[in-house]
């Protein structure tokens, strides 16, 4: 397994996903890395699992030391265990008449989520302001 | 590195650079418009007052009505008339929004409001306003984040642009300041 080079705790909010076979994913490093005109870590992570059959087994947000964690599928605590696992980043923009503020990112939160038969565990941390964390559960819609 | 670009749409397109406003107005730029009518121009105001759009020929989409046209469509007029939205290209529409990103992302679950400048679920105040995303047949009467406009998710890019028409009515006499519009979604 590729050892992870970087400081995993530097400011910037990074995904850490471990896979089925032992390895950990850590975006921005090594088979994850982000470069310009390539396929985001995340997208390069799915295409990763894909070719080798693999799973995520767990996820976490690391961000100025501070380590959020998603229920594994061998939960710490016990519980439920995820069916599968999923990661974006939130981001809104304004323009407006009044107090303009800067209209290129007026909001940005990283969130992982856990998956379940019926219903998702989204955990959220903003990455503009103080860093601070929420969690969110939601039923997952029945497609008609 | 993930970015927003605003622009309105013109012979030349003028971003919307911080402290920018959109200006909706009557006949002409700082013109007011009727209670209850919707805008005749659209420009770009500066932080000083000033029209930045001036030398470009924006963009203007009014609405005209809400399901008025053919096969209840939503009509809008953007200079040749009264016109089923549908009928509106993506250089014609009032906004290009871009979102840029260093790598290829998706975009997913993009939605597009006005609010009342302070908190997203609360609707402009005094102001009636409606939008519609290019290609869609209907107005959206897009005022708080619970009533927003849905946009379509885009493949990995990493530009992805949103076309999108805006019209908007004073409920009552005076300058409608507590409105701001926002775009929001997320890429992975």
């Amino acid at each position: 397994m590729n050892e992870v080079k970087v400081n995993i705790f530097s400011n910037a909010a990074r995904w850490f996903a471990s896979l089925s076979n032992g390895e950990n994913a850590v975006e921005g490093t090594g088979k994850f890395e982000e470069i310009a005109g390539e396929l985001s870590p995340w997208q390069k992570l799915a295409a990763y699992i894909k070719e080798k059959k693999l799973t995520i087994t767990g996820m976490q947000i690391r961000i100025d030391g501070r380590v959020y964690t998603l229920p594994s599928v061998e939960p710490k605590f016990g519980g439920e265990v995820p069916k599968s696992y999923k990661y974006f980043r939130k981001i809104a923009g304004d323009i407006g008449s009044d107090n303009p503020t800067d209209i290129e990112v007026a909001e940005l939160h990283i969130c992982i989520q856990a998956v379940y038969s019926t219903f998702v565990v989204s955990l959220w941390v903003d990455e503009l302001g103080h860093k601070d964390c929420w969690v969110s559960v939601d039923k997952i819609k029945k497609e008609s | 590195m993930a970015t927003f670009t605003w622009y309105l749409q013109g012979d030349s397109n003028t971003e919307l650079e911080d402290a920018d406003k959109l200006q909706l107005a009557g006949a002409a730029f700082d013109a007011a418009i009727t209670v209850s009518e919707y805008q005749d121009t659209t420009h770009v105001e500066s932080s000083v007052g000033a029209d930045d759009s001036v030398g470009d020929n924006p963009k203007n989409v009014k609405f005209i009505s809400a399901a008025g046209g053919g096969g209840g469509d939503s009509q809008a007029d953007w200079g040749d008339g009264t016109e089923d939205i549908d009928a509106i290209t993506e250089a014609e529409c009032t906004l290009k929004i871009n979102f840029a990103h260093g790598s290829s992302v998706i975009t997913e679950n993009a939605i597009f409001y006005a609010y009342d400048g302070s908190t997203t679920t609360e609707v402009p105040t005094g102001v009636t306003f409606q939008c519609f995303e290019q290609g869609d047949i209907v107005f959206t009467n897009a005022e708080g984040s619970a009533a927003a406009l849905s946009l379509e998710d885009n493949t990995t890019d990493t530009s992805h642009d949103f076309f999108i028409g805006v019209s908007a009515s004073p409920e009552s006499v005076g300058l409608k300041e507590a409105f701001k519009l926002r775009i929001e979604l997320t890429y992975s």
